[in-house]
Formats: structure tokens, C-alpha cells, sequence
């Protein structure tokens, strides 16, 4: 009996006995695993059974394990379709797989009844069973069960949403194919005398297969180990062809027989060197035929992290990188999105969808997930992970609108999450597979740090303008200071050169108009150097507060009062809405009062003549909230991000003309507010108008905290 | 008939999924815990933040943060803020087109509806999945529930909450409750026993939901009467129900005793509720062969908390409401001065061995904001180490208002009390306990009614013994007082049975056709006196 007969059955019961007691020890109480356990051995006991009648002493032993063989194909066969449906978990009626089962029952009657092989004969490969119709009928069970299976793992395999969990299915149907195949050899090998039976590899690589995939949940990509084999069995075809035909070349001039075995051995280390170069060759050749996508590829980003490189534009880079990865994965949409200084997500680029309004917030989970965890979220995942199962409706609604299938977090080097890949599903509708994920992370991982150095470049230019920006204001600033100065002093001089020159005569109403001329513009001068310095004791931290409570509802009556012929100039109304029980704020009424004249006066002067001025207030939370509501003209959205900076002067240029001051006063009002651990700002008065507010602390709550808190403050001022 | 979203993750049949989806809440840190609450309750404040309801509970303000919220909203109570403005199941004050109305009746009788939106019904759907997964597993991971499970469902009817479960259940999960919930609606609790009983016996079921009272008195009637149970010949009309007989027959005799539900269904889980459950716990599972899983769930919030697979204490659940909780020592002093505004903690802030009022504010839309329930729970511990849970262990302690006070020293809950009185080992039917005056003297006044006879002073020292054995705090008072406060009053035979059908025949629902076992008032006593 030739050793190629001999040699599959033992592997195979090997084989099939060692992962049986693997897989038992691994999960046996699994119903799925115990029914693998069971395949396992079936395909055990078929390959002892074909060891045993293959060397068989005669033909009466021979018929005698022939006979065992159907009952135990059919077992194996049937229970694999039940494995298949457990496994899979389909759903199929409760009694089928004991229906299922008879089928075995019945093959066990036929075989006993001697009606499945009618007897052994022999041929050129050992013995050969003669088979009845029935056996025909039973092996078809075979084929109906086994494809039966293979239907499960391909329903299974088309239902199924994760990557690993298909590729695991994929390894059994390719395992069930090369059974299949195996089994129709051996069929054949039955009716023909000319095949020989070596079916039994096929139920080899079939339970490896299977075994693989029962054991293991991340797998190789399946697609690879088939192309992979196919491509080496090609090379090594190719590159086996020069070798024997030298050793035949060889062999016809030498002579059979005088060529010894060394002589093989240098012989085949001469062809290796020499084949060396052809066999890289080759292996590239054959690789560019079955790995074409991927070779395409890494060409494509190859050429990508060249030109990266010198781009330092972060949208032309992100667009470079959504381009680059929507071609290579044929996908509907891909969108970048980079960490703002806020911790938000904003749109950088995209292909596919329009979605320029969706920002991914830092305290959204789906960004706090990829904080934490910095690894590809498949869409899938969302739905189950505990931690993104608060995902608002929004939230939810833009991922769906997105049409988002993965999320590929891009990590610096020091592994911060620098922004978000979303990535739609694949335009042939098809889940993305290992190869996929592996060429997105390639790209993440090698563009993340160039992203990021471009977020990084673009916020050093935004801040050098800025600073640019500032040192121009502080310029025009020291100008106008120069000015405002200038300008009082101007009369100063000229007045007191006008009282004290001599030859002019000045009659004392003229004397006593000069020297209030002057008076003023003293007072005016002083108050512009007063700005200037609490600016700078504000800015270096050596302002003090002289906190105690405050009644609000006094000072704002006395406040308007005084300031009432103002208002009156103008023929503007002034109105208060502050109820009085408003509790007392703990604060530094001077200071208060400050910024109360301050926002009062800019109210004054910025509304129309007949304008209306109102201010309320009220309590919210812990602070009392002042607003002071006037109708002016609407500040800008770009105004009001500005308007509270140092030396900003808002307005158009011939509102800076006509109204004076250095543009600090804000500065300092909302400086004196923080202080005060309270909070300034100014919104649309309902378009009628600018609304700017404040608010300070209630006197008596929080007492100890907010006093740490403000003792902390003048530490750091220290 | 209500439609919900189907649920693709638990039709898929993969266990993996199904556990990480609906259990996989146990795997969450205490931080990651408080970002879920915080992240729903901030789009509560979208979904709800404009209603007139909020906006009139809240001053016309809107909270933007947690903070925010924790100090602007009151708290509330259903018949202080809500009463009159969905109390009749008005929708004005809502933003919302309520999916369904459900009603609870509190001790009072009063009939309270809630709306509820249908995300916020998806959700809660999810969390009787989660309790369903893990009444049936052994093991972390282990998922034995899939479409076309059969519930046998022995609780009060659709509009209360336990009905409304079925049909969240059937709706969205495809899981079938035994009798059907449409059927179940229309019978009366004797019918739909009898009925539920019947199918269960028939079709077989995979896992029951009841009171554990009634799961146990199941059982006891079942023992009583196995002698008398016959082969009749409608049965031979059924094979798998005269086959399911045979079997649990053969069992019970096999075992020489008598014939008990085990014997009958292999049931993979029992999902019970009431603080009686870990009193019957090994009973049940004598008769049933498994121990009832808990979960504790509100009319007004949903599923705010469930037991792991397990089945030992609670575990809060973060995706139903937003919690917060009041220290006991707030709870007493807001109890003495209703003026006083206790103030409230973060899950994240709770210590293990003390008892909290639990505060919630729904999520998903829903209306109630800041909710006392009047529940009371006890954290155990902070986490559990056992099974790598990293969340607070809690018990349902009691309701606020069902503790006996003792000498201000010791509150006894019902399930202390409970305890105890199984402990004496006499067979009682029911039992309802308050404190009382005996000339100016406090006493623990325990109206029992006995299945045998007994007397009095035997049963007091024997009850004033087990109290001492299963309430340290109770042995402290003693040791101080040097009395016996335990005063008993036999009720007679079939007063717990009369309250019940004066209950029925009053309409309330099934949690509350029993004499409460705390605190109850003088009308309930009488019922049960008999006056």
C-alpha cells in the first residue's frame, strides 16, 4: 500500500483526536463547543476507519469497516449542520436536529442490513467497496448536510455586522468547500478506478479550518491565507520548473545513477544563488497579480507622505488625507475632524456628505470614548457599549446623517487624541475587512502627527497675528493716549499762557472761564492717568478689593439719581427694575459703583437721543445678576468677542472719532468683576438694543469657599 | 397595542452583543457612571427644558449644566407639583405626545398617572431585558434568553407598570408573558393565574415573574394539593402537558415528597420584587429551583436598580433617571421640619452603611424633575469585589414612611420586621406592624394573623427574641429601655383575605390588595379587626 494512502488517515485521526481534547478543554460546557467536540471525533473514527480497511489483511476485514464508514459519515456530517445551526445561532424549529438525527438511525439500519456495500473488490490503489443505490441515496446526505452547514455560515456570515465575527465564519466555508471537494474525490474514486482516494486531505484542512475558527476569535484575514497560499504554491511552481528540468537536463547528460547526492546539493545551492534575483522577481510579480488593491496603495501613500511633507496648510493636508483614503477604500464619505482649543471636534475636510454644522463636543461620549480608549470604533459598537449609550438623540441623528461606519481615532506622539477620522460605509455596501482596517490605520498613524503639526503651525500663525494685531493696537493706543493726553494739556497751556501773558488784558468772567477750562481738562487728565493705573495694579495683581455687603437697591437708586441730568441731556428715560428684597452682594462698593458708571455713561453715550435705558436685576443661583439694557446700536458678534480687551475701541472709525476715552474702560469693569469672582459679558437686548450684564456673589454663601478662593487669587497676585 | 422599535442587537441572537448592550452597565466605573447620568440629564434639558411644566417648576429659567440644575430645581412630589397638571392625564404642561399614561396607586389609594415618552418606554423595555438576562444567568456573560422565551406573568395588568412591562416586552423583544398582555388586561388576577397556570402547563414556560408571595403561596398550594392531583382525560387532549404531569410526578415521588413547581418547569430565572424577596429567597428556590432576581422599579421613574447575576444586592442603573440621594440625617430632619430643604448627593458621593432617600429626575423628555418617591435605600458597600462590579451595592431599605419608630433610637423596616416574624417558624398568613401608646408607653403593636393557633406571650418573647437576633440597633434600644416592646393581636382567621376583596372590590391594584406591613392606618387596622 503506497504511503500517500496510508498517510492522510493517520494525520487525519490524529489530528482530529488532538483538537477534539483541545476544544473539550477549552469550553466544553458550551453546547456549540460539545457538538464541535463530536464532529471531531466523527471525523476521527472516519479516518480510523479508512486506516483500517486500507490495510485490511483481506477482503472479509475489509467489507467489515467499510460497513462502519456510511453510519459514521453521516453522523459526522449531520452533526456539523447542527453545530453549524448552534453556532450561528439560527433559529430553527426545536425538533429538527432530532429529525435531523434519524437520518443517522436509518443509515445505522441500512449498514447492518448489509444494504449500503454490497461488497469489496480490488484495483490499483487497494480495496474498492461496491456500493448499492442506497449508498448513492446516504452519500447524498453527505453533500445535502455538509452544504446545509455551509449555508448557516454563509447566512450567518451575511448577517453578521462584525469583522472578526465574519472572517471566523469565512474560515468554515472554506473549510466546508475543500471538504467537499475531498469527498467528491474520494466519490469518484469509487466510481472510477482512475482517481485515486485521497479525499481525506480535504476533511484534513477542513478541521483545521473549522478548529481555527471555533478556538479563535481575531483571525488572520481569510482572504489573505487564500491568496497568500495561492500566491506561494504559483512562485514556487515557477521557480521548481528550472530546477528539475536542470537535475532531468542533468540527469540525461551525466547519466542516471552517476549522479550522486552531493552533487544534487551543490547543484541546488548554484541554482539557489543564481535564482535569487528572479525569485524577488517573481515574488513581486506575483504579489502586484493577487495583492493588486494593496500594492496600489501603499504606491498611492507613498507618494502621499512625500508630498505631506511640505504641506503645512492643515485643510489642504486634510483634504490631501480624506481624498487619499476615500479612493483607496471606495467609500461614500470620509470626514476629518481635528481637536479645537476647546476640546471640541470641527470639521477640517470631507468627501461625500455636506456636514458643516456637526462638532463633536469634548464632553460628548463618543469623544470622551476615544479619548480614553484611542482605538477604531466600528458603528456597530456604539449601540452596545455601555459607556456610548447616552449618546443624545442628536448626537445619534448626526452620526446617522454622517452615514459614520468607523472611527479612527489620530494620536500624537504623545498619544493625545489630535482628531477624528469618520469614515462611511464602502461603496460596494460591503463591511470593511481586516485589510481594510489595517490601510486605515497605516495612513492614521502616519498622518496623525503631520495633522497635528499643521493644527499646531496654523495656531502659532493665528496667535503671531494676534500678537501682531495687539502690538498695532498698543501702537494706535499709546498714539491715542498721546492724544488724549495732548489734548487737555493743549488747553491747559494755552489758557494759562492766555491768564498770565502779558500786553492781554483779561477781564475776570473771561479769567474765571479759563481757569475752569483748565480745572477741567486737569480732571480730565487725571482720570485718564487713573485708568491707566488701575489697568496696570489689575495687571500685575495689587488691586484690592474692600469686600462687605452691598446693598444693591440703594446704589442703583442713588446712582441714577445722580447721574439723571445726564439722561436728561439727552432726553433719554431712565428705568430700574430691582425688586427689594434683592439680597446684599459681598463686594467693594466703590469698585461697584465704578463699574455701574461706567456701563451706565457707555449707555448714555451710545444710545440715541430719546433712547430708553432700563436696569434690572435679579438673583440666579448665588450671585445677583445686574443688567443694564440700552438702545444702541447692536454691537457685532466680532465686537462683542473683542469689545472687553484692553485698547479695543469698538464701533466704526467715526464713532471712535467722536467719542473719546482710551478703551479701557471695559477692560477694567470686567477685570473689577472677576475679582469679584462674578461674570461679565453682553448679549442682543432682543434687537432692540445691547444688554450688558454682570453678576456678584450674594453676601453669606459660600462664604469659606469663595473667600479661599479670593485669598488664593491675591497669593498668585503677590 | 403599543409599538416599539424592534431591538436588531437582541434578534441578532449574539450573546456577546445582547450582554454588553444590557448588562454591560455593570462593567462601568463610578466616573463613567456619573458622565452617563450627566450627559442624559443635560438632554433632558433640551428635550424637557421648554416645557411648560419646567418652565413653571423652574421660574421660566433653563439649566445649562448639572450645577446649574441641582440649584435652581425644587424638589418634588406628585401631589405638591404635579397633581394638577397631568394628575388627569392632561398633556398642555408636557412637551410631548405621551407614547402611553401609567398609572400607580400609592398607599393612599390615590391614582397617580404618569406620561411616559416612547424612548423613555424603549429604555425601560431595555432594562427588563437586562433583569431578564440576568434572573437567568449563573455566570457573567451567560445569556440564556432569546426571541420567543415564555414568561409566565403573575402581576397586576397594563395601565400599571408590572403590565406595561409585558407589552414592552412583546413589543420590542419579541418575548412572549404568559397569559398574553392583551389577554392578561382584561382578567381579573384569580382568572389570570388560573389561566397563566394553564398555558404554562401546556406550552411549558422559561422563566416566571411575580410577587414573591405569590410565587410562594403558588408553591404551597401545589404541595397541598399534589395528592389529590389527577391524570384527567382532557390532558391526554395535550400530550406535552399530560407528559410535563408524568415527569414532575415521577420526580416528586422519587424523591418521596410532594409535588412541587420545579418538578414541572425547569425555570431558567425568577424576576420578583418587594422587600420580601431575600426573606424567601431559599424557599423559592426549595420550589421553584432558582432564587428571584430583584429589581427595583417605579411607576414615576422606571428601572433604577436591578441585582447582578448574582442575585445578591443592587446595582444602580444609570441609562432610566437621574439620581440623586438624601442622607438619612436630612431625611430625619426635613421629616421633623417640612420647611427644612434637605439637600442632596451624587451617586458618586455615597458612603457604604447608610441610608438614603432616593431623588430622581426622568430623562428622555419625561416630565418629573427632582422626584421624592419616598423611597429609602441602604448601600452596602461600595463596590463588589467578588464579581469585579465597581458600583455601590445597594438594598431597597424601605418606603420614607414605612419605618416603626422605636425610642428614636431604632426604625425598624418592613423587612427587618419580616425577619423576624418568619424567623418565630409559625405558620402565618399575613402580618402588619406600628408603633403605638400602651398608657403613654411606646410599643411595637403586630397585628398577626396565624394558619395555627398559638399564644400570645409565647409568640411576643419569641418575636422580641428574633428581633434582637436580626436588628443590632433593636438589642441597643432593649439594652437601654430593659422592656419588652413587642405587643401582639391575633387576627382572626381570614381578615387578611377579607382587606383583600374590599381592596378588590375598591378597584386598587395588585401591589395594593395586601394590608401594608408598616405604619398602616387606623382604617386598615380596623378592616383587619374587623370594625
Amino acid at each position: 500500500m503506497q504511503l500517500y494512502l496510508l498517510l492522510p488517515p493517520v494525520i487525519s485521526f490524529v489530528l482530529s483526536f488532538s483538537l477534539a481534547i483541545l476544544v473539550a478543554l477549552r469550553e466544553f460546557k458550551k453546547p456549540a463547543y460539545r457538538l464541535f467536540v463530536m464532529f471531531l471525533v466523527g471525523t476521527g473514527l472516519w479516518a480510523l476507519i479508512v486506516f483500517a480497511f486500507r490495510t485490511s489483511p483481506d477482503i472479509e476485514h475489509a467489507t467489515f469497516w467499510i460497513q462502519l464508514l456510511t453510519p459514521v459519515d453521516v453522523f459526522t456530517c449531520l452533526v456539523f449542520w447542527h453545530f453549524s445551526v448552534v453556532h450561528t445561532r439560527l433559529k430553527t424549529p426545536r425538533w429538527l436536529p432530532f429529525a435531523v438525527y434519524s437520518f443517522f438511525l436509518i443509515s445505522v439500519g441500512f449498514a447492518l442490513a448489509d444494504k449500503v456495500i454490497i461488497g469489496v473488490t480490488t484495483d490499483q490503489y487497494g480495496y474498492l467497496p461496491i456500493t448499492s443505490i442506497i449508498y448513492k441515496l446516504l452519500s447524498s446526505l453527505y453533500y445535502i448536510f455538509i452544504v446545509l452547514g455551509m449555508v448557516n455560515f454563509i447566512r450567518a456570515y451575511r448577517r453578521s455586522v462584525s469583522y472578526e465575527e465574519r472572517n471566523s465564519y469565512l474560515y468554515f466555508i472554506v473549510g466546508v468547500f475543500l471538504s467537499v471537494i475531498g469527498g467528491t474525490v474520494d466519490y469518484l474514486s469509487i466510481i472510477s478506478s482512475n482517481v485515486p482516494p485521497v479525499g481525506l486531505v480535504g476533511n484534513i484542512l477542513f478541521t483545521i479550518f473549522a478548529t481555527i475558527a471555533t478556538l479563535k476569535y481575531r483571525l488572520l484575514d481569510v482572504n489573505i491565507v487564500i491568496r497568500k497560499g495561492v500566491a506561494y504554491l504559483l512562485t514556487s511552481t515557477v521557480i521548481a520548473l528550472p530546477i528539475v528540468g536542470a537535475i532531468v537536463l542533468i540527469n540525461q547528460i551525466v547519466g542516471q545513477g552517476n549522479f550522486t547526492i552531493w552533487m544534487y546539493l551543490v547543484l541546488l545551492l548554484l541554482i539557489a544563488i543564481g535564482l535569487q534575483a528572479i525569485w524577488l522577481k517573481m515574488q513581486n510579480f506575483v504579489d502586484r497579480l493577487f495583492f493588486r488593491e494593496r500594492y496600489d496603495f501603499l504606491k498611492k501613500l507613498e507618494n502621499f507622505s512625500r508630498e505631506v511633507h511640505d504641506i503645512s496648510d492643515l485643510n489642504k493636508l486634510g483634504s490631501s488625507l480624506v481624498t487619499l483614503i476615500g479612493r483607496a477604500l471606495q467609500t461614500s464619505s470620509v470626514q476629518l475632524f481635528m481637536a479645537t482649543e476647546s476640546g471640541d471636534f470641527t470639521l477640517i475636510a470631507s468627501t461625500g456628505k455636506d456636514i458643516q454644522e456637526i462638532v463633536f463636543q469634548n464632553n460628548s461620549p463618543l469623544t470622551r470614548w476615544m479619548n480614553k480608549n484611542k482605538e477604531i470604533l466600528f458603528r456597530h459598537q456604539i449601540d452596545v457599549t455601555p459607556q456610548l449609550q447616552s449618546l443624545t438623540i442628536r448626537e445619534r441623528t448626526d452620526l446617522a446623517n454622517i452615514g459614520a461606519e468607523l472611527f479612527i481615532p489620530l494620536k500624537t506622539n504623545k498619544d493625545e487624541l489630535a482628531g477624528l477620522l469618520i469614515v462611511g460605509k464602502k461603496r460596494s455596501e460591503q463591511p470593511y475587512s481586516g485589510e481594510d482596517i489595517r490601510r486605515i490605520l497605516t495612513v492614521s498613524n502616519r498622518v496623525a502627527i503631520e495633522l497635528e503639526n499643521a493644527r499646531l503651525y496654523a495656531r502659532e500663525t493665528e496667535m503671531r497675528f494676534e500678537m501682531q494685531r495687539q502690538n498695532e493696537q498698543k501702537t494706535e493706543f499709546l498714539h491715542h493716549v498721546a492724544h488724549e493726553l495732548k489734548t487737555p494739556l493743549t488747553a491747559i497751556i494755552s489758557s494759562s499762557e492766555l491768564i498770565t501773558s502779558e500786553g492781554l488784558t483779561v477781564n475776570p468772567e473771561q479769567k474765571e472761564r479759563l481757569l475752569v477750562n483748565i480745572n477741567r481738562s486737569a480732571w480730565l487728565m487725571d482720570k485718564r492717568v487713573g485708568e491707566l493705573l488701575d489697568l496696570a495694579r489689575i495687571q500685575i495683581g495689587t488691586l484690592e478689593l474692600k469686600l462687605e455687603p452691598v446693598d444693591m437697591v440703594d446704589m442703583v437708586h442713588d446712582l441714577t439719581s445722580q447721574l439723571s441730568a445726564l439722561f436728561k441731556n439727552k432726553e433719554q428715560t431712565i428705568e430700574t427694575d430691582i425688586p427689594e428684597s434683592l439680597p446684599t452682594v459681598k463686594a467693594d462698593k466703590e469698585r461697584v459703583e465704578e463699574i455701574l458708571i461706567n456701563l451706565l455713561s457707555n449707555a448714555n453715550k451710545f444710545s440715541p437721543a430719546r433712547g430708553n435705558i432700563t436696569i434690572k436685576a435679579s438673583v440666579m443661583r448665588n450671585m445677583v445678576l445686574v443688567e443694564i439694557k440700552d438702545s444702541a446700536q447692536i454691537i457685532s458678534d466680532e465686537d462683542r468677542e473683542r469689545i472687553f480687551n484692553a485698547y479695543y475701541r469698538g464701533g466704526t472709525e467715526a464713532d471712535r472719532q467722536r467719542i473719546s476715552g482710551l478703551g479701557l474702560g471695559l477692560a477694567i469693569t470686567k477685570s473689577l468683576i472677576e475679582l469679584h469672582h462674578g461674570e461679565i459679558g453682553v448679549k442682543d437686548n432682543e434687537g432692540k438694543g445691547n444688554n450688558f450684564y454682570f453678576s456678584l456673589p450674594i453676601w453669606g454663601i459660600g462664604e469659606e469657599k469663595q473667600a479661599s478662593e479670593f485669598s488664593a487669587l491675591h497669593r498668585e497676585g503677590d | 397595542m403599543l409599538e416599539l422599535e424592534k431591538d436588531t442587537i437582541f434578534q441578532s441572537g449574539d450573546s456577546e452583543r445582547i450582554w454588553k448592550k444590557f448588562c454591560g452597565f455593570l462593567d462601568l466605573t463610578v466616573d463613567e457612571f456619573m458622565d452617563v447620568q450627566k450627559g442624559l440629564l443635560e438632554e433632558q434639558f433640551e428635550l424637557a427644558g421648554d416645557s411648560p411644566l419646567w418652565k413653571k417648576l423652574l421660574n421660566g429659567q433653563k439649566p445649562k449644566t448639572v450645577e446649574e440644575f441641582r440649584e435652581m430645581a425644587p424638589l418634588t412630589d406628585y401631589w405638591t407639583h404635579y397633581a394638577k397638571y397631568i394628575g388627569d392625564k392632561q398633556t398642555d404642561w408636557i412637551s410631548f405626545k405621551p407614547a402611553m399614561w401609567i398609572r400607580s396607586s400609592g398607599r393612599g389609594g390615590k391614582l397617580k398617572w404618569v406620561p411616559w415618552t416612547k424612548l423613555g418606554l424603549e429604555r425601560y423595555g431595555d432594562f427588563g431585558l437586562g433583569g431578564m438576562i440576568l434572573a437567568c444567568a449563573d455566570k457573567k456573560g451567560d445569556v440564556k434568553i432569546q426571541e420567543g422565551f415564555h414568561v409566565l406573568t403573575l402581576m397586576a395588568p397594563s395601565p400599571y407598570m408590572t403590565g406595561v412591562t409585558g407589552h414592552i416586552e412583546e413589543s420590542r423583544f419579541n418575548i412572549h408573558t404568559v397569559p398574553s398582555p392583551e389577554v392578561s388586561d382584561k382578567l381579573e388576577f384569580q382568572a389570570r393565574m388560573q389561566l397563566g397556570f394553564k398555558l404554562a402547563l401546556r406550552n411549558g414556560m422559561d422563566m416566571v415573574g411575580a410577587a414573591t408571595t405569590a410565587l410562594i403561596k403558588l408553591a404551597e398550594n401545589m404541595a397541598a394539593s399534589s395528592r389529590k392531583v389527577k391524570i384527567s382525560p382532557s390532558m391526554f387532549l395535550h400530550p406535552p402537558m399530560l407528559f410535563r404531569m408524568i415527569r414532575a410526578f415521577i420526580r416528586s415521588k422519587r424523591e418521596k415528597r410532594t409535588l412541587l413547581p420545579r418538578d414541572l418547569w425547569h425555570v431558567k430565572g425568577i424576576t420578583s420584587g418587594g422587600a420580601d424577596a431575600s426573606i424567601y429567597r431559599e424557599r423559592l428556590k426549595y420550589y421553584w429551583g432558582k432564587v428571584p432576581h430583584e429589581m427595583y422599579v417605579l411607576t414615576e421613574g422606571g428601572g433604577l436598580a436591578l441585582q447582578s447575576w448574582t442575585k445578591e444586592n443592587m446595582v444602580l442603573y444609570p441609562y432610566q433617571s437621574f439620581l440623586e440621594f438624601i442622607s438619612e440625617e436630612d431625611w430625619m430632619k426635613n421629616q421633623t421640619d417640612p420647611n427644612y430643604v434637605p439637600k442632596t448627593i451624587l451617586m458618586n458621593e455615597l458612603q457604604a452603611g447608610k441610608v438614603y432617600e432616593v431623588v430622581l429626575t426622568n430623562f428622555y423628555g419625561m416630565p418629573l424633575m427632582r422626584y421624592r418617591p419616598g423611597d429609602l435605600i441602604k448601600v452596602l458597600a461600595l463596590e463588589d469585589k467578588n464579581t469585579g462590579i465597581k458600583l455601590p451595592q445597594i438594598i431597597f431599605f424601605s418606603r420614607a414612611d414605612g419605618l416603626v419608630d422605636l425610642y428614636s433610637i431604632v426604625r425598624l423596616d418592613e423587612r427587618t420586621l419580616w425577619q423576624a416574624i418568619d424567623n418565630m417558624g409559625v405558620k402565618y398568613e399575613d402580618w402588619s406592624a406600628r408603633k403605638e401608646y400602651d398608657n403613654d408607653t411606646p410599643v411595637l403593636r403586630v397585628y398577626l394573623e396565624l394558619k395555627e393557633t398559638a399564644e400570645v406571650k409565647k409568640l411576643e418573647s419569641m418575636l422580641h427574641e428574633k428581633l434582637r437576633e436580626v436588628c443590632p440597633l433593636y438589642e441597643e434600644a432593649i439594652q437601654e429601655m430593659q422592656t419588652n416592646p413587642v405587643r401582639i393581636v391575633l387576627l382572626e382567621p381570614g381578615s387578611s383575605q377579607r382587606y383583600y376583596e374590599n381592596k378588590r372590590s375598591e378597584g386598587a391594584d395588585l401591589a395594593h390588595l395586601k394590608p401594608p406591613h408598616t405604619n398602616a392606618s387606623d382604617k386598615v387596622i380596623n378592616t383587619l379587626l374587623g370594625k
